[in-house]
């Protein structure tokens, strides 16, 4: 056998092998482009066989089916070719059925005018001509385009039949050589290839590669199948356990699928709800829900709150969310709902509502209190002003009171001013009168002073007795003015105020020892005992003049009111409480009660019916202002006439300072 | 016979002394002098009394200054001296009572002033008495 004649048989076997492998294919996809490859690979394994069998194949006009078969065997190849890439560039896969129709149509139309030849040649050709570059074109936008490398396996397969079938022609017509044999024979062999690796066809090329490929392109198959499965249970297992109820409508509202938790919402078994209308279901159901339900278009994926029917004939609101179904070619094929209840979440919103009615009420109730409080505040205000205008008035008075008092403070200082001047006046005045007394009592008392001395030896000297009685007169008036000089002094100058005390603390027995012994100088011959008894502890504070003054009038007192004779004066004293209580008692004349009460007044006499020169009326009155001065008191008690007197009065001791 | 010199502005003081001591008694010379200058004058003139019977106020010169002169004089320091006064201030007293050796207040009787005067003398002649 020719080694040519091989081959063609070689090529028509591979050629059959593509259309099988095509058909398996097909059988698995339901992808018409396989049949199409299918049918367009057909003619050329008839010319591959028939090429086979006649070979050396006899020259034109005698082999007239040969002829016919070299004209029609690649052509409908490269109409698959065109209808797939036009399908592929134009339409994009949506729907191959009418690229099919068209491939088929052409396909006969092809195969009729070869036989009838009813076309001219020319017009055959180069309209075969321009149907393969504008399928080179597509082959090239799709390179471009798509970056595809099937694309250029499309590209080179083509090109391949296209060489192969026009040296097939001029094999056939009369270029009858070895080169045109082997082109021929290579560039099919190379479109098959090519196209063979476009779908991965192994079948044809018996390598061990393309075996590994389809088993590999298998076991995708079931992998992907696996996971589709997977996938399958993992969207059911999710349906039905979401807490959402699914339920699926035909075009007609006929129930075809709901979930457990939508039949469970409901109280129906799912299969029971099965092929019933939605809106038997629907509680409250409408014209215009049914309407606005119906309406696939306008109305994808909007919500509805609406009430259902349970079984148990009780209602249900729930949300209700529709999206419409399609098919693989967009048809609208009924409606998937998803339905939830939402009583919980109504009822939660009805007391939300009654909460906020209860909020908006509080808050009127607050406004009320704002205007309350405004009022209030308002009120405060008038009060504050009304405390500021009161505050203004107490600071006038204040300021009133401030000026009347820098007044006061000046006429205070005028009158202290004043009473300053007039207290020196005064003073000055005192410190006059003093002076006066002073002056007085040394003018008075100068000019007695010789007669004091010079009418006693005067009287002495006088022998006769009428004249001796006379100086006698005067001499007594003398002493008399003598003593009523110097006591009416004595009294003013204690009632002086400028009169100072000079207080010593002294032992009152050895005090009053001095004193006595001088008394007992003036009363020599007289018979005058003087018994002092004082306790010789006794300390009183005093000034020592003024206790030798009382002293001297106490006792010449005592000594005047005495019967001549055995005159007994006793002087004692004795602490009581914080005082010295001294006594000073006679054994004279004695005072009468009425007598008591007035024996200290000034210039008061016993007797006032005579003329007493021996007395003045004072002595007794100067011991009393003395005694005041030492802030003690004097007082005489007596039994009554002839029964003698006690004199009284009390001095302070040094704890009484 | 001790000598007395009384110095006082009155003169009836002075001659009324004069009689009822020296007259009288006949133990004292009385020495008069009208002021404290002329009481200075007589000491200055070697005159030396026994006592001195010094009346405070006088003019020109008191018995104060003529007390602090004579006490600050060592020739006549030793003399004593009664004040004899008719103030009866407590100042008159006190400086009398207690600066000098005695003092008696005007209008006193002759025989008062005699007991003084003796009183001074022993107390001189003999210290220890009181």
């Amino acid at each position: 056998m020719d080694i040519a004649v091989l081959f063609w048989y070689i090529l028509g076997m591979f050629s059959f092998g593509l259309i099988v492998s095509f058909l398996r294919l097909y059988r698995k996809d339901h992808d018409l482009r396989k049949i199409m490859f299918a049918l367009g690979l057909f003619p050329s394994v008839i010319t591959f066989v028939y090429l086979g069998m006649k070979f050396p194949p006899p020259m034109q006009p005698e082999n007239t089916i040969l002829y016919y078969l070299y004209h029609w065997g690649t052509i409908p190849i490269i109409e698959s070719f065109f209808f797939i890439l036009i399908d592929r560039i134009l339409y994009r896969k949506k729907d191959f059925s009418l690229a099919f129709i068209l491939f088929l149509v052409f396909y006969i139309f092809s195969f009729i005018s070869v036989i009838t030849n009813f076309i001219p040649d020319v017009i055959y050709y180069t309209s075969l001509q321009i149907g393969t570059l504008i399928t080179i074109l597509f082959c090239l936008i799709m390179i471009i385009k798509e970056r595809s490398f099937s694309g250029l396996l499309f590209l080179l397969s083509i090109c391949s039949f296209t060489i192969g079938g026009m040296s097939l022609i001029s094999y056939v017509t009369q270029i009858e050589n070895s080169t045109t044999t082997m082109l021929t024979m290579f560039s099919f062999f190379m479109a098959f290839i090519f196209l063979a690796l476009i779908f991965g066809i192994s079948s044809i090329v018996k390598e061990k590669k393309g075996l590994e490929m389809h088993f590999s392109l298998e076991n995708k198959i079931k992998t992907i199948e696996a996971a589709l499965h997977d996938s399958e249970q993992k969207y059911h297992h999710l349906v039905e356990n979401i807490n959402e109820g699914i339920w699926v409508l035909d075009r007609n509202s006929k129930t075809t699928y709901v979930n457990s938790y939508m039949a469970h919402m409901l109280g129906y078994p799912p299969e029971e709800m099965m092929g019933k209308d939605f809106f038997f279901f629907i509680h409250d159901v409408n014209s215009d829900l049914k309407g606005k339900f119906s309406d696939p278009v306008t109305n994808v994926n909007r919500s509805y709150e609406i009430y259902i029917s349970r079984k148990d004939k009780s209602s249900l609101q729930v949300s209700l969310r529709k999206s419409p179904l399609q098919n693989e070619k967009g048809e609208y094929i009924g409606e998937i709902v998803v339905i939830q209840d939402i009583s919980d979440r109504k009822k939660i919103e009805h007391e939300l509502e009654i909460k906020l009615d209860k909020l908006q009420k509080s808050e009127l109730a607050t406004l009320n209190i704002m205007e309350d409080l405004q009022n209030t505040i308002s009120a405060l205000s008038l009060a504050e002003t009304q405390i500021r205008d009161k505050n203004q008035e107490l600071q006038n008075i204040n300021q009133e009171l401030i000026s009347a008092r820098e007044n006061l403070t000046i006429l205070n200082r005028d009158l202290e001013k004043k009473v300053k001047e007039r207290t020196a006046d005064v003073e000055k005045l005192l410190r006059q009168k003093d002076e006066f007394i002073n002056q007085l009592g040394h003018d008075l008392k100068t000019p007695l002073t010789p007669l004091n001395i010079l009418i006693p030896i005067v009287k002495e000297k006088e022998q006769d007795p009428k004249l001796k009685e006379l100086l006698s007169v005067i001499s007594n008036n003398i002493e008399y003015m003598k003593n009523l000089v110097i006591k009416t002094l004595s009294f003013a100058q204690l009632n002086s105020q400028n009169y100072h005390f000079s207080l010593d603390d002294i032992f009152l027995s050895e005090h009053v020892n001095h004193i006595l012994d001088m008394e007992k100088m003036f009363f020599e011959g007289k018979n005058v005992n003087l018994h002092n008894n004082i306790p010789q502890d006794i300390i009183v504070q005093v000034d020592q003049l003024q206790l030798k003054e009382l002293f001297d009038n106490l006792i010449s007192n005592a000594v005047k009111y005495s019967q001549p004779g055995n005159i007994q004066i006793t002087l004692d004293a004795q602490k009581k409480d914080d005082f010295i209580i001294v006594s000073v008692k006679d054994t004279g004349i004695g005072l009468e009660s009425n007598q008591i009460n007035h024996v200290f007044d000034e210039f008061y006499k016993a007797d006032s019916s005579r003329h007493d020169l021996q007395s003045t009326g004072l002595g007794l009155s100067i011991c009393k202002r003395i005694i005041e001065k030492h802030g003690g008191k004097i007082w005489v008690e007596s039994q009554g006439k002839g029964k003698g007197s006690t004199f009284y009065f009390t001095l302070k001791t040094p704890q009484n300072k | 016979m001790k000598t007395i010199l009384v110095v006082d502005d009155n003169p009836d003081v002075i001659n009324s002394i004069k009689i009822g001591l020296e007259d009288a008694t006949r133990e004292y010379r009385i020495l008069g002098a009208e002021n404290g200058i002329k009481c200075l004058e007589l000491l200055q003139e070697n005159v030396i009394p026994d006592i001195i019977l010094l009346d405070i106020m006088m003019p020109h010169m008191t018995g104060w200054e003529v007390f602090d002169r004579i006490k600050k004089d060592p020739s006549y320091h030793s003399i004593p001296i009664i004040f004899l006064t008719a103030r009866t201030d407590r100042t008159a007293i006190n400086a009398g009572s207690f600066l000098g050796d005695d003092y008696i207040e005007k209008p006193f009787d002759i025989t008062d002033l005699k007991k003084r005067i003796e009183i001074v003398f022993q107390k001189k002649s003999n210290p220890t008495i009181k």
